[in-house]
């Protein structure tokens, strides 16, 4: 009986070692992980270059580990044991916070501290500075408006013993206001905003995304500001009354959650807002015409996210009302904007939203020149207000 | 290759298996040796021909010592080539850019640093190719008359890039002869995964910590961060040597072979004489037999003996790296030897066992901080920083998080560091339910062997350490 355990322990380590890769070849190939929101490795190409180099034989370690057989639910059992077996706070970067809020795990690296330091914050203001100068020499306006972050609006959620960046997000927001202020760059703080009401909530627990209240709220603000402040005949920003709001009642698959496989319960839901007088319009994404504001599913079961919202990210959207008696507005930030954009559009004759991140066509500065905004909106959030590089960088690093 | 790597896993080691066990007994070295060459070639396939040098050098001197060992003075001549050639190879690829650096430093010269490129594992295959000549000389095991043979016995995977340094004499006899039946195979196997289990799970993790510590300036740490960041990487280093050394022996023993142990529950010694007994016991042994006895070992005057012990310290704390932090960590420990031995060792041997343990424990640490530190500036404000003397805080958030989120890594690495594996092992014998607790044992052993799969999947940090060896 001694010897047919052990037997039985060598046919099973064999049987491991020897069934996986026969698996692994005969199942089809994937060329994306889902959860990851990555591309697969590729398979390695065979040359004397990289043969010699070690290249070769070592990106068979990285094609192997993602297509390996069962990869997924190798993933989500390493997911889960850190997370229910092991206790840990940091599962795959992400920090399960009071109320059941997934943030951001922030690494001892100082990542944010180099990124948001008072030299780049400077710059940033600097050149905020000269787009607004600019603008109002041309005859229009500028606003940069800044958008607390999921984890900076929820930093007291974070465990105790984890670091939420709350000293360097208040130096942050304190810096560049104050720089913006000393400068006169006309700005709106959504951070004072939100706090102004916290019977409300403003952002997705799974997802790093403000939701619709936030956007909403942003949206209100971002008009308000624009002719209130700026003086410029729109009409004011719609009441909930004026737009019809839905519930999807798809399941939400938020960013955060996905990279924990979505192993965390989520009941939350995306809404989204059509304004009650309809306002015919036009839209291309990338010079393509596509008139979808919201990418809804084929059925109310499917996963959906915060890409429902403009279909995510695009370089660049055009959405004209052809209502010539409206200014146009140039908006431009991060995914941030994809919210905003289904409600802003119906103030204005023309809303062009850039992403630089993804816009390589021309700089910011010949975007402008070329097609005469008569209002520019940034829209940023405060773990990047010292970012230089996508949407901080306005003359043209990223064209082609 | 690495052993932890899923190309080793499930490409490399099923087909040297595969391969092995099907072909005729004539063919089994050669597959052996193919799949070695392969596996040294995988990483760095340039390095490949280096080591094909260096074996044959060794088999050449081999033949000739055996061939002249009746007349002492030739024998002596080929023992020095075998020295200086294996030491020429060792010391281009491995010292050169030190030597350049320091005189430099030295004599303000601007002499060019080489950026030669070491070849992995260069430590453990030339003191198996010098240990080849020298037991052949010794006459503890046969000259090899196949040039095959010697290529096998130095280039064998399981112990090629991390050893054990296996000596000739130990497998001489296996080379050509060797079994393997169920109880080994099994035996190799269970060896194999808890080396597995000790890197991945274990050491890769404390590393994780550890190099998070010790890439910030050990002047900012606070007291207790320091401490965690020492404990880790004295976890780590123990834990993926020793992996690796277990790794080796198991697989060793799925061919056939017995290697010695190389560890033996260091970090329970009560002495540092007691720790080096239990610490990477095949280069100890190899100093010791080689250079140590050579030199006249215990059997001479005080002077002499001093002598002897700092020679042997000194290439020890070169052997594991080219910088001085290491030349200083292998002096560190020859004084710590010689004050036992000429000055406190009665006296520790008087003392509660629990601060012999705490003794022994607190410069052995002290040792890794050494070890290390990418400089001796850094490794001095570490130790500073270690006891308080930075006017930084006793604790903070992050010293806070390492305990929280690692406290599970940190408690399996005590357990795991001392031998309670062996103490139930010898409990489980004789049971009554010896059947069901071994049945139990193998499949905690799968369990283990499918959590490093795991791990392997989706950790990105997997580090290999002794590049530098």
């Amino acid at each position: 009986m001694k010897r047919f355990g052990k037997i039985l322990f060598i046919v099973l380590f064999l049987g491991v070692i020897f069934t996986i890769p026969v698996l692994t070849k005969l199942q089809k190939s994937q060329a994306v992980s889902q959860f990851e929101n990555r591309r697969l490795a590729e398979l390695p190409v065979l040359s004397k270059t990289s043969l010699l180099s070690g290249e070769y034989f070592s990106k068979w370690e990285t094609y192997l580990s993602d297509h390996i057989y069962g990869r997924n639910t190798w993933i989500k059992s390493y997911t889960f044991i850190n997370m229910v077996v092991l206790g840990k706070a940091n599962i795959n970067n992400i920090v399960i916070g009071r109320d059941g809020f997934l943030l951001p795990f922030f690494d001892y690296d100082g990542k944010y501290d180099v990124l948001n330091s008072e030299e780049n914050l400077s710059k940033m203001v600097d050149q905020l500075k000269e787009l607004q100068d600019k603008l109002v020499q041309r005859g229009g306006s500028f606003y940069f408006v800044g958008v607390p972050s999921q984890a900076s609006y929820h930093r007291t959620d974070y465990p105790k013993h984890l670091q939420n960046k709350s000293e360097l997000l208040n130096e942050i927001e304190r810096q560049i206001f104050d720089k913006l202020d000393q400068q006169n760059v006309a700005y709106i703080n959504m951070n004072d905003v939100f706090h102004k009401n916290t019977n409300i909530e403003y952002y997705y627990k799974t997802d790093h995304h403000y939701n619709f209240e936030g956007a909403y709220a942003t949206y209100y603000e971002i008009i308000r500001n624009i002719q209130q402040k700026g003086g410029l005949n729109i009409r004011p920003p719609m009441d909930k009354a004026d737009l019809d709001i839905v519930t999807l009642p798809n399941p939400f698959g938020g960013s955060r959650n996905r990279q924990i496989y979505y192993m965390q319960p989520a009941s939350e839901q995306i809404k989204i807002a059509y304004p009650k007088i309809k306002i015919p319009y036009e839209k291309f994404n990338n010079g393509k015409a596509d008139n979808k504001l919201y990418y809804l599913a084929e059925n109310e079961a499917a996963m959906i996210n915060y890409g429902v919202y403009m279909g995510g990210d695009w370089a660049e959207t055009v959405i004209r009302t052809n209502n010539n008696k409206l200014p146009n507005l140039l908006v431009f930030g991060d995914s941030f904007t994809n919210a905003l954009e289904p409600l802003l559009y119906a103030h204005f004759n023309e809303t062009r939203v850039l992403d630089l991140r993804h816009y390589n066509k021309m700089s910011l500065y010949e975007y402008i020149d070329e097609y005469n905004p008569d209002v520019v909106v940034m829209v940023r959030d405060d773990l990047n207000y010292g970012n230089l590089e996508g949407n901080g960088s306005f003359k043209g690093e990223n064209v082609k | 290759m690495l052993f932890s790597s899923l190309v080793f896993l499930f490409i490399f080691l099923p087909s040297v298996l595969f391969l092995y066990y099907i072909s005729p007994k004539k063919l089994k070295n050669i597959v052996l040796l193919v799949f070695s060459l392969l596996f040294y070639g995988y990483g760095e396939p340039k390095s490949l021909f280096i080591m094909l040098f260096s074996i044959f050098l060794n088999y050449l001197l081999g033949l000739l010592v055996d061939k002249y060992r009746s007349s002492k003075p030739k024998a002596n001549t080929i023992l020095a080539l075998t020295a200086i050639g294996n030491l020429a190879v060792i010391g281009y690829y491995k010292y050169t850019d030190f030597f350049i650096e320091n005189l430099n430093a030295l004599f303000g010269q601007s002499i060019p640093l080489q950026h030669i490129i070491m070849p992995i594992g260069i430590s453990f295959f030339t003191f198996q190719g010098m240990s080849y000549v020298i037991d052949v000389y010794r006459e503890q095991g046969k000259a090899q008359k196949n040039p095959l043979n010697v290529a096998l016995y130095i280039s064998l995977f399981p112990q090629l890039i991390a050893g054990p340094i296996v000596r000739y004499k130990t497998v001489a006899a296996q080379i050509n002869e060797r079994h393997v039946n169920i109880e080994k195979f099994t035996n190799g196997i269970e060896k194999f995964i808890f080396g597995l289990s000790k890197k991945v799970l274990v050491a890769n993790g404390m590393g994780f910590v550890a190099d998070q510590i010790f890439e910030v300036q050990a002047m900012q740490h606070t007291v207790l961060l320091s401490w965690i960041g020492v404990f880790a990487y004295t976890a780590q280093i123990y834990f993926d040597f020793s992996g690796y050394s277990d790794m080796a022996i198991g697989l060793g023993r799925m061919f056939g072979f017995e290697f010695l142990e190389n560890f033996n529950y260091p970090y329970i010694s009560k002495s540092i004489t007691e720790f080096w007994r239990r610490w990477h016991i095949s280069l100890s042994t190899w100093f010791r037999d080689y250079v140590y006895i050579p030199l006249g070992g215990n059997r001479v005057n005080q002077a002499k003996l001093i002598r002897n012990i700092l020679v042997v310290w000194l290439l020890t704390g070169f052997w594991h790296g080219a910088a001085w932090n290491f030349i200083a960590w292998g002096l560190y420990f020859g004084l710590l030897l010689m004050l036992e031995k000429f000055v406190i060792g009665e006296y520790l041997k008087k003392l509660w066992r629990p601060l012999q343990h705490l003794y022994a424990l607190l410069f052995i640490v002290i040792g890794w901080v050494l070890f290390r530190s990418e400089s001796l500036t850094y490794a001095l404000d570490y130790l500073t920083s270690m006891f308080g003397l930075t006017g930084q805080p006793i604790i903070n958030n992050q010293a806070l998080y390492y305990i929280v989120e690692y406290k599970l890594e940190f408690i399996a690495a005590i357990a795991a560091s001392t031998p309670i594996y062996p103490f139930l092992q010898a409990k489980l014998k004789n049971n009554r339910n010896e059947l069901i607790l071994s049945c139990m044992k193998y499949f905690m052993l799968i369990g283990m062997f499918g959590l490093c799969i795991m791990y392997l999947i989706n950790s990105t940090f997997n580090p290999f350490i002794y590049f530098r060896f």
